[in-house]
């Protein structure tokens, strides 16, 4: 099922919210599996984002442009046995996104309930 | 383990980013590559590699559906053949899984019903035989009615004669279905128009539609008994290899599984059993969709009105 346009997805509001808050850390660049971990704690979730869910997630808040990512220098691997990190940082459009959408949660929600008015007192 | 699970993710991202387009498909492999290399090389990993293990498995099946959605979205998706990808996106779609749903609830009803069915069946079968056969039985000396000890005539001829009524009702009964399904009551026959009341109830005796009838209903009552069950071990039986194929990695190490002459104990057959019982899962989704829409047509065109000239 396709979501409607403009629509942020929980799991991408998440990675928006830990991206945001290492920028605030300063250090604003992370890799996909630092995402997931920082997702994982920051819900208290028992396991991991899936690589499905986490990557397609990534991609779309970049096409959306909420996320930019590049690849980690080669310079920076001369030491270290391992594959080359993609490195994903949020921009000015997705603190937007996130700052817009944590106001509308802010903001104080209709009553769903009926409310009891009290009996009017018999002359 | 570990790297059983990691080769089982590998494996998976080879297949589903084959017809991507080069730029995309060589990201999603790096990606994916780098994420295990984290997680295999973290402390936990290094403490309980089982664990670490499972949750690779756990993360890729939970990522599959959103694996395919995305290949499914990717504009340069179209290299990869058409059947292949109505084949995967099955597994994508809500539908599939809800008709997968219905299928399984379906079979599984229908072991109860059947065998509530053959029951009821054999009752009906067994009672009326039973009691009809009193007589003959008194002649046996030792012969009882539960507690009650068959003696006299007049109990062999009471109890044949409930056995004729038990018998009279279920004709009449199966007539009444029989009227009511094939022929819609319209044919009744007109001699029994004027007939007085003892003709209509024991009539039915003489009226081989009646026989016929029953005999049928009883058939398809004992038949459905071997239906249900045959279904309900049919579902078993998918469900057990599906999930054994797929659960393998967790379970080759410790004990070896045997699939006729094979006998897995490498992590490559490991693989390949998996893919294999992803795509024995996928057949089953497309079966079921299969069933569901050809039934949802079947009814459509029995219910729908014919249009009014």
């Amino acid at each position: 099922m396709r979501r409607k346009q403009g629509t942020i997805l929980p799991i991408e509001l998440a990675i928006l919210k830990v991206c945001a808050s290492r920028s605030l850390d300063g250090s604003p660049e992370c890799h996909g599996f630092l995402i997931a971990s920082l997702v994982k704690s920051t819900q208290d979730a028992k396991l991991l984002t899936a690589y499905g869910t986490l990557y397609r997630a990534l991609s779309r808040l970049e096409k959306a442009g909420f996320v930019t990512s590049r690849w980690e220098d080669a310079s920076s691997l001369a030491n270290e046995n391992r594959p080359r990190r993609r490195l994903y940082r949020i921009t000015n459009a997705g603190s937007e996104a996130l700052r817009v959408h944590e106001n509308l949660k802010s903001e104080p929600a209709m009553p769903t309930k009926f409310v009891r008015l009290p009996k009017p007192e018999l002359a | 383990m570990i790297r059983l699970a990691a080769a089982i993710v590998r494996c998976w991202v080879t297949v589903y980013t084959a017809g991507l387009e080069t730029t995309t498909r060589e990201r999603i492999r790096q990606e994916v590559e780098s994420d295990l290399w984290e997680q295999m090389n973290t402390g936990d990993a290094a403490r309980n590699p089982a664990r670490e293990a499972i949750i690779i498995v756990l993360r890729w099946t939970l990522g599959i559906p959103a694996d395919v959605q995305r290949m499914l979205d990717e504009p340069d998706s179209r290299g990869v053949t058409m059947w292949a990808m109505a084949f995967l996106s099955a597994a994508a779609q809500r539908r599939s899984w809800l008709n997968l749903l219905l299928v399984s609830g379906v079979s599984f009803s229908l072991l109860f019903i059947g065998i509530g069915t053959f029951i009821a069946g054999v009752f009906l079968i067994v009672i009326p035989a039973v009691l009809l056969a009193s007589p003959l039985i008194i002649l046996w000396s030792g012969a009882s009615l539960g507690a009650t000890p068959l003696a006299s005539v007049w109990q062999a001829l009471l109890l044949f004669l409930v056995g004729m009524a038990v018998l009279i009702v279920l004709l009449h009964l199966s007539r009444l279905v029989s009227l009511s399904l094939w022929l819609g009551g319209r044919n009744r026959g007109e001699q029994s128009k004027h007939a007085g009341l003892v003709y209509h109830i024991l009539g039915v005796l003489y009226d081989l539609r009646a026989w016929s009838s029953l005999l049928l209903i009883l058939l398809v009552m004992l038949s459905l008994g071997f239906l249900g069950l045959g279904t309900f071990i049919a579902a078993m039986v998918l469900v057990v290899t599906v999930g054994s194929f797929i659960a393998n990695p967790l379970i080759y190490p410790q004990h070896a599984v045997k699939i006729g002459p094979l006998v897995v104990d490498t992590p490559i057959e490991s693989a390949l059993l998996v893919v294999a019982g992803l795509w024995l899962a996928l057949l089953t989704l497309h079966v079921s969709n299969l069933v569901v829409g050809t039934i949802g047509k079947g009814m459509v065109s029995i219910f729908r009105r014919p249009a009014v000239q």
